[in-house]
C-alpha cells in the first residue's frame, strides 16, 4: 500500500534544491536574525551617512542634495586638518604605547603567585570605571591649585603645568589617561602569555638563554597574534578618541585637544551640519580602512600563527 | 499510527486556529457600557515655599479643585535643573499638577553637555519631547530651520502682555524675525567680580577702594598680588577665566564693559574686531602682564570656573570673575568666607561706558519642540514655570533674581540674600536682542581670538582680523 505524504509549501518549493542548497537555506535562516541587526544596526546608517555627506543637511530639515561640496568645504577648512593632526599625532603615541604597557603588565601578572588576582583585579579596574567618572577624577587629580599630581611637585619644589591647558602637555596627558585603561588589552594579552607552551621555555633554559633572549625568540613570536588582534582594534578605538576631551578641556587649549570626533561632533550638533559631520564620519571611515588593511597586509611578515 | 501523541501538522494546525480565533476576537465590535461621570470638587494639598524672615520654608494649603478626567494628558519636559534644584522643580511641578488635574508633567534631567544631541536625535525619531529646555544661542538656529512651534498664538489667546510679566530684555531676546520662540527661564547677567573680604581687609582696602574704572581695578591688583618670581602666591584675580571654553566669556563681559558689541543692531555684521575690540583685548593682556602674562595664570591657576573656584577658596585668589548663580554655590562649598561683590569696572577712556550694563545675544529659556505629542497641553506647563507662579515658587527656593518682574517684589528675597538688591540693578541694566542662527560659529570664533591672542599666538590685530573675518563668514552663510 502506498502512503501519499502530504507537503508544506517549504518542502514544496525547495525540493527541487539539492540537499546543500537546502542546509544552506537553513542555515541562513537561523543567522537571519543577526543578519538584519547588521543591515538594520550597520548597513543601512552606513549607506545613509554616505548619502548625507553629500547632503546639506540639519535633521530639522529635509536633506538637500548639495554634491561633494562638504568635501570641498573640508580641505579647506583649518580644524579639520588640525583635528585630523591632533588625531594622528593620538594614535602614533597611544597604540605603541597601549601595546608596550599592556603586554609589559601582562608578563608581570603572568606568574604563579599569592594573590596574583587581586593584582590583576587592581590593574582591570580602571577599565571599567565609566568615562565620564574617570574624566571628572582626573580633573580634580589634574588641577593646578589644589590637585594631588600638581601640589605633590610643589613639595619638592617644581611648579608644574596646568596640564589639561597647556598646549605642550594636554594631548600626552590625554594620551596617558587612555594607557591608563589598558585593562582589558592586558587580560587578552595575559590570555595569550598562558596559551605559550611551558616547553618552549624549558628548551630554552636547558640551552642557556636569558631572559632576554626567551623574550625575543619566543615570547614574542608567539604573541605575535595577539598582538596583531590588539594592534587592529587599538587603532580602530584610538581614531575614535572624544569623551575624554570633551568633558575635561572642550577641544582646547588653542584646539591642542580638538580630536577628529569631537570636531564631528560639534559640527554635527553645535552648528546642525550632519551633511558636513557625515562627510567627515566617511573620511575616518576610509582613513581606518585604510590603515587596517595595511596592517592586515604586512601581518603576513610579522604574524606567526604556527603552533608547536 | 499512535493516536495519543500530537503531530506536528496538528499543532501547527490548533496554533492557526487560535490564532485565527483571537484576530477575530479583537475585530470584534466592544461592547461599551456607557458609564456618566459625575464631576465633584476634589480637596488637593499643594506645597508652597514661602519666605519667612529671608528664609525659603516650605508651606502645606489645601486648594479644592476639579476632578480630573479619566485619562490625563502627559506632557514630557527635558531640563538640565539636576541636583537639589531637581526635587525643588518637581515640588514646583507638582503643584501644578494639583492645579491642572488633566495634565501630568513627565520631567527627565538631562546633563547639559548633551542635551542638545538628545533633542535633535529625539526630533529626528519623531518623538521630542513636548518641552525642553534651551541654552543661549541654539533657539535661533533650531527657530530658524523650523524646529520650534511659535508661541506668540498662545499668548494671544491668552491676552497676556509679555512686557508686563517679564523683563524687556528677557522678551527681546527670546524672540527669532518678529516670532516668539521661548519664554525665559532666567536673565543673563554680565559675569561680576566677588571678592574675599578678609584678604581686601588685610591688605588695607575696603568698599570705599572697589574699582570702577579699568585703571582703578589696575591699582587694586597692584595693592593685591604677591608673587615671588613667577610664582604666584596670591592672584588678585583670573583676567579670563572661561577662555576657550563656556558661554560665559570674559573678553565678552570686558566688552560692554567698554560699550562695545560683538554684531551689530541686525545681526548681519561682526563688530568685535571695532576699536572697543581692540582696547578690551590690549587691556585683557596688560593686565594679564601683571601677573605674568595669562599663560602663567592659566598654568597656576587654571582656565574655567570649575578650577579656579577652589583657588578663590582656599584665599589663593583675592577676586574671582563669576555670575550671579556664584553666589548659592559659594553657600554651599564655603559658607564661612566673608564675600562681597561688585560690577566689573568699565574703560575710563570711553565716556559711552556703562557701569553694570550688558546685553545677551539670545536668552536661555523653554521651547515647545516641533512634533511634540501635546504642545496645547505643554503651554499652560511652560507659562507656569517662566511667566506663572511656579517660576516664583522656584526662584524662591534658590534665592534667584527671577527675568519675572513680580517674583523679585518679594521682600523677603532681598532680606534672604545680601546680594538681591544688587543682582536686581544688573537684572535691569541688561538689554536683549535677538541673536543669528550662526551665533554659535561666531561666538565659536570670539573664543578663538580671545584664546590665541591671550596665550600670544598671534597679536591682537592678527586675532582679531582672522576670527573676525571667520565669524563673518558664518553671519553671511547663516540664512542659506
Amino acid at each position: 500500500m502506498e502512503r501519499s505524504v502530504k507537503r508544506s509549501w517549504i518542502q514544496e518549493r525547495t525540493s527541487r534544491l539539492s540537499l546543500k542548497a537546502r542546509k544552506t537555506l537553513w542555515g541562513y535562516f537561523f543567522v537571519s536574525p543577526w543578519i538584519i541587526g547588521l543591515l538594520a544596526f550597520s548597513v543601512i546608517p552606513l549607506l545613509c551617512v554616505f548619502y548625507f555627506s553629500l547632503t546639506k543637511y540639519s535633521v530639522l530639515e529635509p536633506p538637500k542634495f548639495i554634491g561633494l561640496a562638504n568635501y570641498e568645504e573640508m580641505i579647506h577648512d583649518e580644524l579639520f586638518w588640525k583635528s585630523l593632526y591632533n588625531t594622528a599625532y593620538y594614535v602614533f603615541f597611544r597604540l605603541p604605547l597601549w601595546l608596550i604597557v599592556g603586554l609589559g603588565l601582562a608578563m608581570l601578572l603572568n606568574r604563579k603567585e599569592r594573590a596574583i588576582r587581586i593584582y590583576r583585579t587592581g590593574f582591570y579596574l580602571p577599565t571599567i570605571i565609566p568615562l565620564v567618572a574617570s574624566s571628572m577624577l582626573w580633573l580634580w587629580l589634574l588641577n593646578p591649585q589644589v590637585g594631588l599630581i600638581n601640589l605633590t611637585l610643589r613639595q619638592f619644589g617644581i611648579v608644574a603645568p596646568n596640564w589639561l591647558h597647556d598646549e605642550k602637555w594636554a594631548k600626552m596627558v590625554i594620551i596617558w589617561m587612555g594607557v591608563w585603561q589598558v585593562g582589558q588589552t592586558m587580560m587578552i594579552f595575559l590570555a595569550g602569555l598562558q596559551e605559550i607552551p611551558e616547553h618552549l621555555y624549558e628548551a630554552a633554559e636547558i640551552d642557556g638563554a636569558s631572559g632576554w633572549q626567551k623574550l625575543l625568540r619566543i615570547t614574542l613570536p608567539m604573541m605575535t597574534p595577539t598582538i596583531f588582534f590588539n594592534a587592529v582594534t587599538g587603532i580602530i578605538s584610538a581614531f575614535q578618541v572624544f569623551g575624554s576631551a570633551f568633558i575635561m578641556t572642550g577641544g582646547g587649549p588653542v584646539n591642542a585637544t580638538l580630536f577628529f570626533v569631537l570636531y564631528l561632533y560639534r559640527r554635527a550638533f553645535q552648528f546642525l551640519e550632519m551633511g558636513f559631520a557625515s562627510g567627515m564620519a566617511v573620511v575616518l571611515f576610509f582613513i581606518v580602512l585604510v590603515l587596517t588593511a595595511l596592517l592586515f597586509r604586512s601581518s603576513k611578515s610579522w604574524v606567526h600563527y604556527e603552533r608547536i | 499510527m499512535d493516536r495519543s501523541k500530537v503531530t506536528r501538522r496538528e499543532f501547527l494546525r490548533s496554533l492557526g486556529i487560535a490564532a485565527g480565533a483571537a484576530t477575530l476576537a479583537s475585530c470584534a465590535p466592544q461592547v461599551v457600557k456607557e458609564t456618566v461621570i459625575v464631576e465633584k470638587p476634589v480637596e488637593k494639598v499643594v506645597k508652597e515655599t514661602v519666605i519667612v524672615e529671608g528664609t525659603p520654608q516650605v508651606v502645606e494649603k489645601v486648594i479644592t479643585v476639579a476632578a480630573p478626567p479619566a485619562e490625563p494628558v502627559t506632557v514630557t519636559f527635558w531640563h538640565v535643573w539636576g541636583g537639589t534644584r531637581t526635587p525643588l522643580l518637581r515640588e514646583v511641578l507638582d503643584n501644578f499638577e494639583a492645579l491642572n488635574p488633566g495634565i501630568k508633567v513627565e520631567d527627565t534631567v538631562q546633563d547639559g553637555k548633551t542635551d542638545t544631541q538628545k533633542i535633535l536625535t529625539a526630533m529626528a525619531a519623531g518623538s521630542p519631547p513636548d518641552l525642553a529646555m534651551t541654552h543661549t544661542w541654539d533657539v535661533p538656529m533650531w527657530a530658524h530651520k523650523g524646529g520650534v512651534i511659535p508661541l506668540d498664538g498662545y499668548v494671544a489667546k491668552d491676552g497676556i502682555d509679555l512686557y508686563d510679566v517679564f523683563y524687556p530684555a528677557a522678551v527681546d531676546g527670546c524672540t527669532f524675525d518678529g516670532k516668539l520662540t521661548q519664554l525665559p527661564f532666567k536673565l543673563p547677567t554680565p559675569l561680576m567680580l566677588f571678592y574675599n573680604k578678609e584678604i581686601w581687609a588685610a591688605k588695607g582696602l575696603t568698599e570705599n577702594d572697589i574699582p570702577k574704572t579699568w585703571a582703578e581695578l589696575e591699582e587694586v591688583c597692584d595693592v593685591l598680588l604677591e608673587m615671588s618670581g613667577d610664582v604666584i602666591d596670591l592672584l588678585p584675580f583670573d583676567i579670563c577665566p572661561v577662555c576657550g571654553i563656556g558661554a560665559e566669556n570674559a573678553f565678552l563681559e570686558f566688552l560692554f564693559t567698554n560699550n562695545g558689541y560683538v554684531v551689530n543692531q541686525d545681526a548681519t555684521k561682526v563688530v568685535f574686531d571695532s576699536k572697543e575690540g581692540m582696547e578690551t583685548l590690549e587691556w585683557m593682556l596688560k593686565i594679564g602682564e601683571k601677573f605674568g602674562g595669562y599663560d602663567n595664570v592659566q598654568k597656576q591657576f587654571g582656565a574655567t570656573f570649575a578650577e579656579t573656584r577652589p583657588a578663590f577658596y582656599a584665599g589663593k585668589m583675592a577676586m574671582t570673575m563669576d555670575g550671579l548663580w556664584f553666589h548659592s554655590m559659594q553657600m554651599q562649598e564655603a559658607p564661612e568666607m566673608d564675600m562681597g561683590v561688585f560690577a566689573l569696572p568699565v574703560n575710563q577712556d570711553n565716556p559711552d561706558a556703562k557701569l553694570g550694563w550688558s546685553l545677551a545675544y539670545g536668552i536661555p529659556g523653554y521651547m515647545i519642540c516641533k512634533g511634540a505629542a501635546h504642545p496645547d497641553e505643554a503651554w499652560p506647563v511652560l507659562w507656569w514655570i517662566t511667566g506663572g507662579e511656579g517660576m516664583c515658587q522656584f526662584f524662591a527656593m534658590q534665592q534667584r533674581v527671577s527675568p519675572q518682574k513680580k517674583c523679585n517684589e518679594n521682600p523677603e528675597l532681598s532680606a534672604g540674600s545680601p546680594f538681591f538688591d544688587f543682582f536686581m540693578e544688573l537684572n535691569s541694566l541688561a538689554e536683549g536682542r535677538q541673536s543669528s542662527p550662526a551665533f554659535p560659529k561666531v561666538f565659536q570664533a570670539m573664543l578663538q581670538m580671545e584664546e590665541h591672542a591671550l596665550l600670544k599666538k598671534m597679536s591682537p590685530a592678527e586675532a582679531l582680523a582672522k576670527y573676525a573675518a571667520e565669524a563673518q563668514e558664518a553671519l553671511d552663510k547663516a540664512y542659506d
